[in-house]
Formats: C-alpha cells, sequence, structure tokens
C-alpha cells in the first residue's frame, strides 16, 4: 500500500516535470519565433516549423530523420530540375523549374533507376481525408506526420513545399482560404498563379471566389487569397504554436495564447486566425472571472464598470471580424469545396499554367 | 631572373605568413585591427616630421598649396564632367527626339482640347453625367452634335419614367422603385396606356462590341439612333437616367465590361443590373468569367462601385481612348492620361492607356535614336534619357500586373456574357416586384 501511494506520487511528480518541461520549451519556441519576426535571428520557416512540433511532442521530435527527409525530398527535386524540360521560356524559367520539379516531389509517382540498375518508384504524398482539421489528434497537421506516413493535409503539405522551396532558394508564398493552406507563385507570363496541393491542380482564383464559400469582403479585406511574406509566415507558426500550446494544456491560464496572438497580430495585422484566437482567448479570460466574481452572468456583471467594458471589447473585436468578412465554414461544407476541385476540374484549372508542363 | 621572382614570392608569402598568427587554442586568427591603426598613425608622424629637417617651411607650405589647388582642380573637373552629362540629359529631354508628334493641327484635334478643358473645369464631385458623356461623344463629332437636342431626350426619358411610376403607384422617393422602372425601360416593352405612349427594350448589338472597327458603337448617341447599345453606351445611359430621376445608381467594372450597381432604401443591399443580358446578377456572376484575379478585387479595379470623382476620371479616360481612335498617341493624351490617374490613381483602362503610350514611345523614341535589338546594348548607354524612357514603360507593366490586372480574349468575354441563367433570373424579378408592392402580371 505505501509502495504504491509512493509510485503514485512518484508519477505524479515526473508528470508535474514533463509538463513543466513541456512549458518551458513552448516559451523557449515562441522566443524563439518572436526573435525571427524582430529580425534579430535568420528567418527559417523549416525551423520554426520543427519547434512549434517539436514543442508539442514534449522536445521528442526526431529532428535528425527530419532534416534527412527534407534533404532527400530536395535533392530529388535537385535532380528534377536537372532533367526537367518545360515550354515555357521566359527570363525566370529557372524559378519556374523548380517550381514544377517541387510539384512533382509532392504529386507525382516518379521511376527512379538505382545506382545498382534496380527500377524504384518514388510514390508522392498523398492527401488524408480523415481528421482534416486535427480534432482527433493534433499531430495530424504536422509536417512530421507527413514526413513520417506519407499522409498529409492543407497543412502540411503546403507546409512542406515551402519549406522545400526554401531548400531549393526560391521562394514560394502561403495563401489562405478559408481553413486552408495553398501556395501563390509569380512568373513573368502569367502574374500570380496558384498551386493547389490537396488535389494537385493549379486553380484559377474563381475556384475560391466564385465557389460561394468566401464573402467578397473577405478577399477585399485580404483576409483570404493573400501572397504572404516569410514575416506572415511565420507569424502563422506563432499561432499554430499557440493552438498546439491550448490543446497540450487545456486548463491554462490563457497568457501564452493571448501573448503569442499579441505577437502574430504586430507582425500580420489582418491575420484572421490570429483575431479569432485572441478574442476566443479574451472571451474565456472573461468567462472565467465572471465565474469568480459572480458565478454566474447576470444584470449585475453588466454593472459592473471594468466587466461592462471587457465584454464591449470582446464584442466588438468580434463585430470586426465578421465586418471584415469572415464566415465559420463547417466541415462538411469544406470537403465539399475541396472535392469541387477535382469534380469540376476543367471549370477551374488554369490552363496555362498545366500548358508549360 | 627566376631567382627575383622567387625571393618575390617567398617575400610576400612571408607577408601573409606575419599576419596570420595561431593562437593557443589551434585557431587562425589575423592581427588584431588595433595593431595596424598604430602602425599607420606612425608611419604618417615619420613622414611629416622626416622632411622638415631638409626643406624651408615656406616651401613646405607652398607644396602644400599647390597640391591642394591640383585637387581642387581635378574635381572642380569632375563636377563639370558631371554637370556637362546632366545638361546633355536636359537637352535631350526637350529634344523634339523625345517628343511625340503632335496630331493637335489635323482635323478636328482642337475639339478633343477644348472637350478636355471642359471636362476638367467640371466639379470632380457633382459634376452632371449627361454633359460629361455628351462632351466625349460630341469631340468625335467634332461639336456638331446639339446638346439641347439631347437634352431634351434625356428629360422626355425622365418624364416618361416618371409616369411610369405614378401609374404604377410606386413610391417616388425609393430608390428601389426607381431602379427597378429603370430596369423596365431598358429590358421590357414599357406601356402608358393613357397617352399612348410606347416604349421597346434596348438590344444588345453583338457586334463590334468593343468598337474596335467603328468607335462610335460604344457611344450613348449611337444606342439612341438605333435602339442598339453595348457594354459601355448602355450603362452610361442608364447612369443618365438615373441623374435625371433622381436615383441613387454606380458604374462598375468587370474586365474589358461595366455594369450597374445600386442599393436597396435601407443601403443594406447590393443589386447588380446587367444590361447587356438584361438580368439582375449577382457578384458571383462575375468572378465566374475567370478573369478576375484576388488582386484585381484587393486593389479594388473590379466589382467596387465607382465613386463620382472616379466616374468623371473614366470620362477622361473615354475622351482619351475616342482621341487615340482618331488621331493616335501623341503628348496630349499623355496630358489626359495624366490627369485622370490623378483623380483616380486605381483606374485600370486609365493604366493600361498610359501603358500603351509608353510602348509607342519607346519605340518611336527607339527608332528615331537608330537603337536596334542588334546594337541595343552599345547604344543604349548613349542615351540616359532613353533608359529612363524604358524604366517608365516597364515600371508601367509592372504597375498593372500588381494591380491584378489580366487580359480577356474576346471569344471569353462573349461565352461569359452568355453563360447567364436566365430562369433564374425571372425569380429574383418577380421577388421584386414582390417587394415593391405590386400585383404582379402573368
Amino acid at each position: 500500500m505505501k509502495q504504491t501511494l509512493i509510485l503514485i506520487i512518484a508519477l505524479f511528480l515526473s508528470m508535474n516535470v514533463l509538463s513543466q518541461d513541456r512549458k518551458q520549451l513552448y516559451n523557449d519556441a515562441l522566443e524563439e519565433l518572436h526573435c525571427m519576426l524582430k529580425g534579430s535571428c535568420k528567418i527559417s520557416f523549416k525551423k520554426a516549423v520543427m519547434q512549434v512540433e517539436n514543442a508539442y511532442l514534449y522536445g521528442t521530435l526526431d529532428t535528425i530523420a527530419f532534416n534527412q527527409d527534407i534533404k532527400i525530398l530536395s535533392s530529388l527535386a535537385k535532380t528534377l530540375v536537372k532533367s526537367k524540360f518545360l515550354k515555357y521560356k521566359e527570363r525566370d524559367s529557372i524559378k519556374i523549374k523548380k517550381y514544377a520539379a517541387l510539384f512533382s516531389v509532392l504529386n507525382d509517382t516518379i521511376p527512379i533507376i538505382l545506382s545498382d540498375g534496380e527500377d524504384y518508384n518514388y510514390v508522392p504524398y498523398r492527401y488524408d481525408f480523415e481528421d482534416i482539421w486535427g480534432v482527433k489528434s493534433w499531430k495530424n497537421m504536422f509536417v512530421s506526420k507527413l514526413l513520417e506516413t506519407g499522409k498529409g493535409n492543407c497543412h502540411s503539405l503546403p507546409y512542406l513545399y515551402k519549406i522545400l522551396a526554401e531548400e531549393l532558394g526560391v521562394d514560394a508564398y502561403l495563401a489562405l482560404a478559408p481553413n486552408h493552406v495553398y501556395i501563390k507563385h509569380q512568373n513573368i507570363k502569367d502574374g500570380w498563379y496558384n498551386t493547389e496541393l490537396t488535389s494537385g491542380i493549379f486553380p484559377i482564383d474563381a475556384w475560391l471566389m466564385a465557389s460561394g464559400y468566401i464573402h467578397l469582403d473577405a478577399i477585399r479585406n485580404k483576409l483570404y487569397m493573400e501572397a504572404l511574406d516569410d514575416k506572415q509566415s511565420i507569424a502563422m507558426c506563432v499561432i499554430d504554436l499557440a493552438e498546439g500550446y491550448n490543446r497540450a494544456f487545456p486548463a491554462n491560464n490563457e497568457e501564452f495564447a493571448l501573448k503569442a496572438s499579441e505577437i502574430a497580430l504586430e507582425y500580420y495585422p489582418h491575420y484572421i486566425n490570429a483575431r479569432i484566437l485572441r478574442a476566443e482567448t479574451k472571451k474565456k479570460i472573461f468567462e472565467r472571472n465572471v465565474d469568480d466574481k459572480f458565478g454566474e452572468f447576470t444584470k449585475e456583471v453588466y454593472k459592473d464598470e471594468l466587466f461592462k467594458n471587457m465584454f464591449l471589447e470582446i464584442q466588438n473585436e468580434y463585430a470586426m471580424i465578421h465586418h471584415s468578412g469572415y464566415r465559420r465554414m463547417p466541415e462538411e461544407m469544406y470537403l465539399n469545396w475541396l472535392t469541387s476541385l477535382k469534380e469540376e476540374r476543367k471549370k477551374y484549372e488554369n490552363k496555362k499554367i498545366t500548358n508549360h508542363n | 631572373m627566376n631567382k627575383i621572382t622567387f625571393l618575390l614570392i617567398f617575400g610576400t608569402l612571408q607577408c601573409l605568413v606575419a599576419q596570420v598568427k595561431i593562437s593557443p587554442d589551434g585557431i587562425l586568427r589575423t592581427s588584431q585591427t588595433h595593431t595596424f591603426q598604430r602602425m599607420g598613425y606612425q608611419n604618417v608622424l615619420s613622414n611629416v616630421n622626416y622632411p622638415s629637417q631638409n626643406y624651408d617651411v615656406t616651401q613646405r607650405q607652398n607644396e602644400v598649396i599647390i597640391a591642394e589647388v591640383r585637387i581642387r582642380q581635378k574635381q572642380e573637373e569632375k563636377y563639370r564632367k558631371r554637370l556637362q552629362i546632366l545638361l546633355d540629359e536636359a537637352v535631350n529631354e526637350f529634344s523634339p527626339i523625345y517628343y511625340l508628334p503632335s496630331n493637335i493641327s489635323k482635323q478636328g484635334a482642337s475639339y478633343y482640347q477644348k472637350a478636355f478643358q471642359n471636362l476638367k473645369q467640371m466639379s470632380n464631385n457633382s459634376f452632371s453625367v449627361r454633359e460629361a458623356v455628351f462632351t466625349v461623344e460630341n469631340a468625335f463629332y467634332e461639336n456638331e452634335e446639339d446638346y439641347l437636342e439631347f437634352e431634351k431626350v434625356v428629360k422626355q426619358t425622365g418624364d416618361f419614367l416618371r409616369q411610369k411610376m405614378t401609374e404604377l403607384g410606386y413610391d417616388s422617393n425609393s430608390n428601389l422603385a426607381k431602379n427597378f422602372t429603370l430596369f423596365q425601360f431598358f429590358t421590357d416593352t414599357l406601356e402608358i396606356k393613357s397617352k399612348n405612349l410606347k416604349h421597346l427594350p434596348l438590344e444588345y448589338d453583338f457586334e463590334d462590341f468593343w468598337g474596335r472597327d467603328d468607335h462610335s458603337k460604344i457611344f450613348v448617341k449611337k444606342l439612341l439612333s438605333t435602339g442598339k447599345g453595348q457594354c459601355h453606351s448602355l450603362p452610361l445611359f442608364y447612369m443618365i437616367l438615373a441623374e435625371e430621376i433622381d436615383a441613387d445608381v454606380y458604374l462598375t467594372f468587370s474586365p474589358n465590361h461595366s455594369y450597374i450597381k445600386f442599393q436597396d432604401n435601407h443601403k443594406k443591399k447590393w443589386y447588380n443590373v446587367e444590361l447587356t443580358n438584361q438580368t439582375l446578377t449577382t457578384d458571383a456572376f462575375v468572378l465566374q468569367s475567370g478573369y478576375v484575379k484576388a488582386e484585381a478585387i484587393q486593389q479594388g479595379i473590379y466589382i467596387n462601385p465607382l465613386t463620382k470623382s472616379q466616374l468623371k476620371a473614366n470620362m477622361i479616360v473615354d475622351l482619351a481612348s475616342g482621341y487615340i481612335y482618331k488621331y493616335g498617341y501623341d503628348e496630349f493624351v499623355s496630358e489626359m492620361i495624366h490627369e485622370a490617374l490623378q483623380i483616380d490613381p486605381k483606374s485600370i483602362t486609365g493604366h493600361l492607356i498610359k501603358s500603351n503610350y509608353n510602348n509607342y514611345k519607346v519605340k518611336y523614341v527607339f527608332n528615331k535614336l537608330g537603337i536596334t535589338k542588334n546594337n541595343f546594348e552599345n547604344e543604349i548607354k548613349k542615351h540616359p534619357a532613353a533608359i529612363e524612357l524604358l524604366k517608365k514603360m516597364i515600371n508601367q507593366h509592372k504597375t498593372i500586373a500588381a494591380l491584378g490586372y489580366q487580359e480577356m480574349p474576346e471569344e471569353a468575354y462573349q461565352k461569359w456574357l452568355t453563360s447567364i441563367d436566365k430562369q433564374g433570373n425571372k425569380q429574383q424579378q418577380k421577388q421584386l416586384k414582390l417587394k415593391l408592392n405590386t400585383p404582379i402580371k402573368q
């Protein structure tokens, strides 16, 4: 009996230590990302993503394997650049070749002849239709999970693409759609164009705009469809980190999320997910304060000047989010929209880009 | 000889070795900078001290002065050269080579100058649309049109619309009712039985709908005389009539196209009037064309209702296109577009004309200077003003790309216009009629 008790206490203590460590990892990661945003540290999207995933994984992310996988993929892409023939002949054709190679690495089955003369088929990454938003397991959003299993979602696939682009020394811009991330590129001939990794096609903007799932104001206000620069992408990682923190510590004092969203918004003020996270976090803090002081939400709360102001501030944040054109998109609707790309491929495919390949 | 070279090489090698010290931790480090600095300082001191023992003080001063004068002379020479280059550039800028030959002496061109002055003088925020449209079209017809006649037509049509509204029992202050009547005027046969008046719907003219062969095809005058118009004349005529019956409407652009937007009485809901295929459309219809990029919406070049001053800028752009159609590009085109872009820096048609003007000018100037593809690299260096011109042209292309512009081919345009689902639209009109509390005629 005594022994079990000691064991339980020991277990409890060790878990406590573990969670302390994890919190430290989270704080360190936030520090590191903030450093990149401030410009004191060199921006590396790969490093940022690894920090985010490592913190959630109690610091057990296999960085060597991660780096090696990235290295293999980028050298595969580099080989493809050499052997690829492209119809595109503008001044920036080398850049476009690299984009095309990256696209192949993520989407095409590539036959490779190994040094010992054996044929080998490189199998590309696939879209994982299960748990697309990481509700069951937050790890499903991770690039490391994508590398391990070969299956990813609209978060990990474009992230991997951006990491590989960084390795190849070409720019790739992440772009947002409701609950979705895709890639934007620019070339001399066609200007901006989209690369959609979940279904492996180049859709025209009308796919997002005319589908009816996005409010026009949301496009006007750059909530979506804006080519995001490197700092904005790091700001996205900051919010990923905060969301992971909330998943890791479901009952926390909201300090971390609030701090993270403030940092992200400083560098990407119209980042919709950061604005939502900040509003939700403020709401949680408010609710807890109400619980502590009043027990339940009654008219009494409104009479308190401090609480009234807090409430109005939160209300104002939600109103601003609504006015900017944000609408929540349920999972079913999202999947319909995503598959519309494959079903109505002809309608939304950017033939100009497809024809370059 | 070989020995000497060897010694020289050996000597330099020794120098190199001397500079690189190996620190105790085994890391190669070069000598620290402050020791070099000190050495340099000593050198200077010894140089100054040494001659003082041999030369007279005044002589030394003279030498210093002479040296200073020489330096100054060299500097002046430099400045003079730089000035000469600047002067050359300035002269080049004013030389006729860098100006497109003016077309103003050509027959009828002066009417455009007068029209431009007239438009410029109109107030940005409260000009009369009818007057502006008339000014643009009248310049094309060399001032031979009769404004009073035009105004009479507009007034009579206005009376007709007002009577129809009374007959239908519409609220004469409702913006929705006014627009609905206007919409019917364009798309239906309207009758006022008590006065035995009848108006047939205005049709869309599929022939040369962008006015490429005949510019007057896009004019309101052509619409009035034939009853057939296109995506330029129909919305403009709608604007003119709206002004007459005091309805609140906005001209709006989409790729190669314009249409009408208006709001309901509470200013909550926007309606789109598509006059070419006579329907009320949604924004999604415009987006479905596939030629609107997100950047174009973010920059506000399409789908945004034009403000009054933007509309004025657009009238100036219209004037410029008429001028270009008749006389081609010259500096007057640039003057007009400059004015238009000052008022509306995001006018996409304005930017496109500016770009065409730049392209034309670069071609013209290069031709005059004898710059060809083959001698480009050598020749262009001699003409700084030509380089500037080329830079301007490229920058303008970038500006247009940044605005999210994308060219829409004619076939795609036509296909898009005819793609609208007319059935769904009838439903919408019925709902509108219900909203206006009037019985629906079956």
